[in-house]
């Protein structure tokens, strides 16, 4: 097995004069949840579509699971995507649109049959499954499409917006789904919700123009292995403002700069209004972008 | 084996997606429409032509057609109709031995049957391409498997539609006529319509070859019924030029690739002019569908 899950170096992508992608280097290990951040016109759906073989790219190189770029006759059955904005057949129901997919994906009628049944109850949509999709709601057929990719149990799944038009409620219950997936399968999910990207992933991708600006681990992205902020309420001890500002030695757990931090704080008589490790994922990309 | 399931697979998808869509059930039901009112022009023709009999013979005539249908069977002129309906050429007497309604209705399906596959093919990838559905298959299946699905998938649609007319055509020979053997008239009935169905698949090829070109299934659908009109002119103007010169032997050539010239050939009563046939229109609908592929294949979905 490839420790990268999914693999570009130097993608471009030109419509017409505009560049889409800009030379993207993209690398996402296996088993991680990996969230793509940028702006609107950052390249995050482009990135995506090239992904799942429905662009070509002008330049660069795409590897998906150590097999090349995506393939049906290379993937089948090992990626599940979820397009941003296709559109679901509206004369079908769910269950029919996905046993015919479970099917081109390989299963056979049985284990098509059973796979069907696991992924409408992955998106709480059993009980629906026999609706005409022209009947279900904007929230319910996303949550078909979000099946449609979780289909066959794939080792890879690529979802762009996927809370798109959920209730908070279905919102809540898909990111919990995603989280879960941690360790079991790769996922890449691309959103412009980074609190949602912060509770789901643990690796993240920001892009911008095209570009890949900055990628790793969330924790080392958020800081929140090496940074503890301390916000006091006032009086504040002498010497001391609102905030106090620990950058966690090497070597050290920061569990226990922190605790030494706050007794050394209540020591010298302050009131601890909260504590926070490192930033949230939101300041951190703002930062960047004031920086560039 | 793969390659044969998913383009299986991709045919079973484009015919539940159509026969479930209300726009395309409504041209099943023009369709049956129409074949209920040629049949119903038949019936009228022969009970006219059975009334003005009776009145010559001073008999009383039927209240329901079909009593003179052996009589009028005899008849040097009508011989001279059916042959000229099969587009000539054709064996007539042997023709003749089977129900005339299963005859007619042969002419109407194949008449009003590419008309159904050009509204569905020229549609079927220029909808999926506007809405991006097509990238659910495109994850799962190549394009090439989803072109040629697609074309099997309305060949589907062709047998379904071919059967519904059928039985409208049976269900009203049967109640509005006497004298239709229930077997013979069926049996020419699943003959008739199953090779209009093959007749028609040519036009459904052409209708995915313009909805892979044309962005808008009605703008495709606007191009695909001007080529199929245009067709029998083109074939008219290529039979003025045939000959034995090498511009004669390429306009001869020529009419080989377009559909509408084997409408006799449909007719023929012997296998292997008929099983030729069959296979030049299987062979006709993948040509005209890969001129639109090599569109489909590279661009961006």
């Amino acid at each position: 097995m490839t420790a990268d899950a999914i693999r570009c170096e130097g993608l471009v992508k030109r419509y017409r004069k505009a560049r889409a992608l800009d030379g993207l280097d993209l690398v996402v290990p296996v088993g991680s949840i990996c969230g793509l951040v940028g702006p609107n016109g950052a390249g995050k759906t482009t990135t995506m579509s090239i992904l799942a073989g429905f662009l070509t790219p002008d330049e660069g190189r795409v590897d998906l699971l150590g097999r090349g770029p995506f393939s049906p006759e290379s993937h089948r059955g090992r990626v599940g995507i979820l397009p941003q904005d296709a559109e679901l057949p509206t004369a079908s129901t769910p269950r029919q649109l996905l046993t015919v997919w479970a099917r081109l994906q390989g299963l056979d009628g049985p284990s098509a049959r059973r796979a069907v049944d696991e992924a409408l109850e992955a998106v709480l949509l059993s009980d629906r499954g026999d609706a005409r999709v022209a009947t279900l709601s904007h929230g319910m057929r996303r949550r078909v499409t979000v099946a449609s990719a979780l289909l066959g149990d794939p080792e890879l799944v690529m979802l762009d917006e996927p809370t798109s038009g959920l209730d908070p409620s279905q919102a809540r219950h898909l990111r919990e789904r995603i989280a879960a997936e941690r360790g079991r399968r790769t996922v890449l999910v691309s959103s412009h919700n980074l609190a949602e990207l912060e509770m789901m992933c643990d690796w993240v991708v920001f892009i911008d123009k095209g570009r890949c600006t900055r990628a790793g681990p969330l924790i080392e992205m958020t800081g929140r292995d090496r940074e503890v902020y301390v916000h006091l309420a006032p009086p504040y001890p002498p010497g001391r403002t609102e905030l106090v500002t620990l950058r966690v030695p090497d070597g050290v757990a920061p569990e226990d700069a922190t605790s030494e931090l706050l007794r050394a704080l209540l020591a010298e008589g302050a009131r601890v209004a909260e504590v926070r490790r490192g930033e949230s994922l939101e300041r951190r990309y703002f930062a960047d972008e004031e920086v560039a | 084996m793969r390659f044969a399931a998913d383009v299986w697979w991709v045919a079973v998808y484009e015919l539940g997606e159509a026969v479930r869509t209300r726009l395309f059930q409504l041209v099943l039901l023009a369709y049956a429409g129409g074949i209920a009112f040629s049949t119903w022009l038949f019936v009228k023709a022969l009970s006219n032509a059975e009334e003005v009999a009776a009145g010559t013979l001073g008999v009383p005539s039927t209240a329901r057609p079909g009593a003179m249908m052996g009589t009028f069977l005899e008849n040097p002129d009508l011989a001279r109709v059916v042959g000229q309906m099969a587009g000539g050429g054709t064996d007539v007497t042997e023709l003749l031995k089977e129900p005339l309604l299963g005859l007619w209705t042969g002419v109407a399906t194949m008449a009003l049957l590419p008309l159904v596959l050009v509204f569905s093919a020229s549609g079927s990838i220029a909808s999926e391409v506007k809405s991006r559905s097509v990238r659910y298959l495109l994850c799962r299946t190549g394009r090439l498997q989803i072109g040629l699905g697609k074309l099997a998938g309305q060949l589907l649609i062709a047998l379904v539609a071919a059967v519904i007319g059928g039985l409208v055509a049976w269900g009203m020979g049967m109640t509005m006529m006497v004298g239709n053997p229930p077997l013979g008239l069926a049996l020419s009935l699943v003959e008739r319509t199953a090779r209009a169905a093959v007749w028609a698949l040519p036009f459904a090829g052409l209708g995915l070859a313009a909805s892979q070109w044309i962005p808008s299934p009605n703008g495709a659908r606007v191009v695909v019924a001007g080529l199929v009109g245009a067709m029998p002119i083109a074939a008219y103007w290529l039979d003025l030029h045939v000959g034995l010169s090498l511009p004669g032997r390429l306009a001869d050539l020529a009419g080989l690739f377009i559909a509408t010239t084997a409408w006799s050939d449909f007719w023929a009563t012997d296998l292997p002019t008929f099983g030729a046939a069959a296979a030049r229109s299987v062979v006709l609908a993948v040509v005209y569908y890969s001129l639109g592929h090599a569109v489909f294949a590279r661009r961006d979905l």
